[in-house]
Order: C-alpha cells, then sequence, then structure tokens
C-alpha cells in the first residue's frame, strides 16, 4: 500500500510538473495538454433495415488528470461515444488522438497492443474472466505484456491491496459480491497505470452504498494518481464525483 | 513470442482446471472412444495375420520349404537332402513330401483337393496336423491304404465349404482317390481339422501308398521338403545357411507361400483405412462441436480478454491446446486401455473366430500413427471455431452478439 502511495506521489508530482510545464509553454488548447481529442466523430449502425446515427458528428477534449462523465437520455450514444474513444469500435468517420497518437488508422492488432499497453477499462457487468481467480484477473494483461511472474504478481497483489481486496486475492468471481466484483475489475484496469481508464456505467448493478464505494475508489484514483478518467452514468450524484461533465443528446454534445 | 505462448497455456490450464468438468470428461471420454476404435480394427487384423501366420507355419510350411530344381519334377536323394538339413542346429525336423492334386470321390459326390505322400513319423515333426485330428487317427509309420482328410473334404465338422465336399464322410468310410489317371480306394483314418480353409482341403496318404500311386517307388524322390526351425530363427538366415551347405533347390521361406494372405491382408488393411478415415471425420466433429459450443459460452469472454489486450492468436492458441490437451489424456487413456486392459485380455480370453482364437496384437508404431493422426484432427477441429468466433467484431462479442 504504502509503495502504491510512494508511486502515486511520485506520478502525481510528475503530472503536476509536466501540466505547469504545459501551462507555461502552450496554451490551454495545445495538443499535449488534451490526453484525448475526438474531433468530428460520425458512427452510424444498421438494426435490419433501418440506419441508426449514434453519433452525428461528436468533438471531445479531455484533459490529461481530468475525470469526466458522460451523460444523457438512453440512446443518446454515450456508450457509443465510450467505446470510440477507448478503441473498442471503429468511427465511420473522425479522428480519435489519444495521447498524440492518431488511431484511426490503426489495424485492429495495433488498437489490441494499445489498448493492453495505454487504456483501462471498467464494464458495467465487471466482466471477470469466471475461471481466473482474482489476482490471475489482475494480472493477466501484465503477463500478457510480458512481465516477469514476480511483477506480475506483486503489481496484482499490491493494486488489489489497493482497492481493498488484499485478503482475496485467491478468490475466484462466483465467491465474490458485485462490488467485490466491480473492485477486481477496477483493479484489473488499473493494473498496468493506463493513461485512460474507461468506465461504462460501473456502478448500474450496484447499490447505493456499493456505487459510493467504487466511486470513491475512483475519485481516489484520480485524486491522488492523477488518474484520467471517463465515466458514463446516467444517475446525476454518480456525476458529481467528476470534474467535468459532458451531455450527450441524439449523438451531439450538448455542452 | 514466449509471453504469448505462456499465456495460452495460462488460459488453457485454468479453463480446463476451473471450468466445466463434466464437458472436459464427456470430450475426453469420447476422445478415449475414438482412439480405441482407431486402434482396435488394426489391431484385430494384426491377431487376424498373426494367426493366419501361425496356421500356415504349424499346419502347412513349416519354417522354409525346398522345391525342385527349375525344370525339375522331383527332388531326389530325398533323405541324403534331410540329413544336410537336419545338420543345421537350429533345424528341428523335416520333412519329404509328395505332393499332387488328385480327385475324391464318394458315393456320388466327387471333388478335387491336394493329396500329400508324407512319413507320419516326420510329419508329426514339422507340421501338427497329428494335433488337429477331430475324428478317428493320424496315420502311423505302417500303414498303407488309410488317408487322413480335412474336413473341407469330408464335409460336417463345420466345414466352411459343405457343399463342395464330399457330404459327410466319417472315418471308416471307404473313398476312391485318382492320383495322375490311377484310381485307388482308400480306408478314412482320420479326419482333421486347423480351421484354416486351405489346409483343410487336403488329404494326407502314407509316402509308400504315393509313390505307388506315382510309379516312383523307392527312388526316394521328394516334391517337397517342408523344414521346421527353432521358434524365434530367421527364416531368411536359414536359407543363406542351407545355401551355403550347398543345396540346389529352390528354398523359400513361409512367407513366400502367403500370396492369398497378403491378399486378405491388404482387404482388410484397405478395410481398416476407411474405418480409420470415418473415426477421423468423426473425432474432428465431436472436437469442432466440443470447442464450438465451448466458444459460443465464452464469447464474451472472448470478447473481454480481446478488450483488455489479449491477442487474437493467444486466445485461438488457448483453445487448441486445450483440446491437445483433451486428445492427448484420450490417446493416453485409449493406449492404456488397450495395452493394459483389452489386448492382454483377449490373450487370457481368446476370441473364438472362424480360423480359430485370436488376440489382439497392438502395434507401437500404428498407435503412435493414430495418436497423431487424432491429435491433427484435434488441432483442425479446434483452430476452425476458435479463429472464427475470435475473428469476430469485439463489441459483437463483448455483447454476446
Amino acid at each position: 500500500m504504502e509503495k502504491i502511495e510512494t508511486q502515486m506521489g511520485t506520478k502525481v508530482k510528475k503530472e503536476a510538473r509536466d501540466a505547469e510545464e504545459n501551462k507555461i509553454r502552450k496554451p490551454e488548447e495545445s495538443s499535449e495538454y488534451f490526453i484525448i481529442e475526438g474531433i468530428d466523430i460520425v458512427r452510424t449502425f444498421w438494426m435490419g433495415e433501418v440506419q441508426v446515427r449514434a453519433l452525428r458528428g461528436v468533438n471531445v477534449k479531455i484533459r490529461r488528470g481530468e475525470f469526466v462523465a458522460i451523460m444523457g437520455p438512453s440512446g443518446s450514444g454515450k456508450t457509443t461515444l465510450l467505446n470510440q474513444l477507448g478503441l473498442l469500435d471503429t468511427p465511420n468517420s473522425g479522428k480519435i488522438i489519444i495521447d498524440g497518437t492518431d488511431t484511426f488508422s490503426m489495424s485492429d492488432r495495433e488498437k489490441g497492443k494499445f489498448r493492453l499497453h495505454n487504456l483501462g477499462y471498467v464494464f458495467q457487468d465487471y466482466a471477470l474472466l469466471p475461471e481466473l481467480n482474482a489476482s490471475e484477473n489482475v494480472y493477466i494483461s501484465l503477463m500478457m505484456q510480458g512481465k516477469s511472474k514476480a511483477e506480475y504478481e506483486s503489481a496484482a497483489f499490491d493494486i488489489l491491496t489497493a482497492v481493498g481486496l488484499g485478503d482475496r486475492i485467491k478468490q475466484l468471481p462466483s465467491k465474490m459480491s458485485g462490488g467485490q466484483q466491480q473492485r477486481v475489475s477496477i483493479a484489473r484496469a488499473l493494473a498496468h497505470s493506463p493513461r485512460v481508464l474507461f468506465a461504462d456505467e460501473p456502478c448500474a448493478n450496484l447499490d447505493s452504498q456499493t456505487s459510493k464505494e467504487v466511486l470513491d475508489l475512483f475519485q481516489k484514483f484520480n485524486k491522488t494518481q492523477g488518474q484520467t478518467i471517463v465515466m458514463v452514468t446516467h444517475e446525476g450524484w454518480h456525476a458529481e464525483y467528476a470534474d467535468r461533465v459532458i451531455r450527450l443528446k441524439d449523438g451531439l454534445v450538448e455542452s | 513470442m514466449l509471453e504469448k505462448a505462456k499465456v495460452s497455456f495460462f488460459l488453457a490450464g485454468r479453463s480446463i482446471a476451473r471450468g466445466n468438468k463434466g464437458i472436459t470428461i464427456f470430450t475426453v471420454f469420447v476422445l478415449t472412444l475414438i482412439f480405441v476404435q482407431l486402434v482396435l480394427f488394426s489391431s484385430m487384423l494384426a491377431g487376424v495375420t498373426l494367426k493366419f501366420n501361425e496356421l500356415m507355419v504349424d499346419f502347412q510350411t513349416g519354417n522354409v520349404v525346398l522345391e525342385p530344381k527349375a525344370e525339375e519334377r522331383y527332388i531326389e536323394d530325398a533323405s541324403a537332402l534331410q540329413k544336410k538339413i537336419e545338420s543345421l542346429p537350429q533345424v528341428v525336423g523335416s520333412t519329404a513330401r509328395l505332393k499332387t492334386s488328385g480327385n475324391f470321390r464318394y458315393k456320388e459326390k466327387e471333388m478335387g483337393g491336394t493329396v500329400y505322400g508324407i512319413n507320419p513319423a516326420e510329419e508329426s515333426f514339422v507340421t501338427a496336423i497329428e494335433d488337429a485330428i477331430i475324428s478317428g487317427e493320424f496315420l502311423s509309420r505302417p500303414d498303407r491304404g488309410e488317408i487322413i482328410l480335412g474336413r473341407e473334404v469330408s464335409g460336417g465338422f463345420g466345414s466352411l465349404m459343405e457343399s463342395r465336399s464330399l457330404g459327410g464322410v466319417e472315418v471308416g468310410d471307404i473313398v476312391e482317390l485318382t492320383v495322375s489317371g490311377k484310381s485307388r480306394e482308400f480306408r478314412v483314418k482320420g479326419i482333421y481339422t486347423t480351421r484354416y480353409f486351405m489346409a483343410d482341403a487336403s488329404a494326407y496318404i502314407s509316402r509308400a501308398d504315393m509313390e505307388e500311386m506315382l510309379g516312383i517307388e523307392n527312388r526316394d524322390l521328394a516334391q517337397e521338403i517342408a523344414v521346421k526351425t527353432t521358434e524365434g530363427t530367421d527364416e531368411y538366415e536359414t536359407r543363406m545357411q542351407l545355401l551355403s551347405l550347398g543345396v540346389r533347390e529352390n528354398i523359400r521361406t513361409w512367407h513366400e507361400f502367403a500370396g492369398i494372405l497378403r491378399l486378405i491382408e491388404n482387404t482388410l488393411g484397405l478395410v481398416r483405412n476407411i474405418m480409420n478415415a470415418i473415426g477421423l471425420l468423426i473425432a474432428f466433429v465431436i472436437i469442432f462441436v466440443v470447442i464450438y459450443v465451448n466458444i459460443v459460452n465464452k464469447k464474451r469472454q472472448i470478447g473481454v480478454q480481446k478488450a483488455i489486450g489479449i491477442e487474437q492468436n493467444v486466445i485461438v492458441a488457448s483453445f487448441v491446446l486445450q483440446a491437445m490437451l483433451y486428445a492427448g489424456t484420450g490417446v493416453i487413456l485409449g493406449y492404456c486401455f488397450m495395452r493394459f486392459g483389452l489386448a492382454p485380455y483377449t490373450v487370457s480370453h481368446p476370441v473364438d473366430i472362424p480360423l480359430g482364437s485370436m488376440s489382439l496384437k497392438l502395434d507401437d508404431a500404428e498407435a503412435i500413427n493414430r495418436a497423431v493422426l487424432l491429435f491433427l484432427a484435434s488441432i483442425i477441429g479446434s483452430v476452425i471455431p476458435a479463429y472464427k468466433l475470435a475473428q469476430k467484431d469485439l463489441l459483437d462479442l463483448i455483447w454476446g452478439k
């Protein structure tokens, strides 16, 4: 835990220094100031014979270290936007630049590699692999990165301890409550220190108390580590944890 | 590369260890059965071939047969030649035979067959015809005018070609034998069966009677000399030694007489190959279905794995490894069942077939060959569905579409 907090402290200082330098050297609109830039994103789907225009030219910019909530009514395109920004889907047109990398021309394989090293995901229904225990669920992506056994096991232990599950590292998902599973999911998303954490309605299946615990965790990592978080939610009080809210309506940004 | 393989092994291992035990047991059980089916027919065929060969050596040819030199009808000085042959340490005995085709007649029925003129004492050293007597007795040295018939000649006793036979001759009956235009009546002294239809379609009379019928009395001639060697002796080695002793006769090992057996073996081999192909196809379909069902149930998991950056090849490899592990376990269990269960059981409890008692003979080379084929089927059967599904759109997988 101490180790994590030391790392967090170092990272926060570095982020703060970088941010400070950016402020001095570049205007706020500088591309280096924003970790994500979505430019004129269009995404349409075909549902049978009907064409659904889920995103109709969305422009978003998210700052480094920012905690952003995406809100909007059902069908407004919240999850679709998150999937585009998180490289889980490819827009029909538009650009997505993550930390200076234009992802539009990336192949599926390159996107996979980019996700492995740079992005983290928390899904609504936790999406843990049922045959892996908490620790294994967390370190599988570190294994894939080629980390040594000692490295990935200790990283998994540290992050699970940080989310309050240090005593349940060998537990299978089926033996855990929804809140615990979501915390494992958060630990998995953060284990490899991603540049951006994407969360798609992470509290949708949780009660208020557990939701609060999860959101507190998000806030903790955002404040202490400077972790950039993009979260889709439809609950107003969830959005209160965020620094900023992006509101969508009919596939366009409202505010 | 190594880390990718590590992740594939890790995912496959966890999936087997913590996945649905019922599916694992069922798949391994089915693959075990398929492997057993693949090797069972080969083992039966090997067992039948072995039995054929034993019957041939034991009741007809011995290990090595000497025949007259080219363009000669008889082996001359047969007794002297036998002495020379028997000087070899591995030779258990030899029998000089006169062999010709004859016509048998009993009441209204007639049939043709091979007739041997033998010295009964010599014959007993080389073949086991004496032990194959099922009615009456075998010939003895002073016997004249007596004949031993195979059951395919006598008829009855469960003969396979009853309608072609003399239709139920019994010991004590008189049959007429015609050889080289000379006819003579013989009293049936015994009836034998080796359960090998080719050997059972013959008859034995004393060499003296045969010499008389062929008009070659007291000339020490033979048409073939069958030689029995000690068990485990290489027949080709014996032939070389006989040649080095100056034997000029045509020397053939029993293998060269097994032409029809080769034909039967090849026919059965073809059937075996067809059955193997069907077995492999079944294996392929079962593996395909099991892996496909497994993958369809894990569609969302595959999506999540892809989302967090696990490469598609790694995911596919994890399913292929699972299939290979299933196949490997099936092969090992199937092999153990055959090697330590079924094959030894048929040795202690032989299976009765028309040829006699047959035991399974498991050939390791054949078993390895079948194991490799089953492995290939499992790889192909798992790669196709795993690759097809892993290639699907990431969001479709996550949403379980």
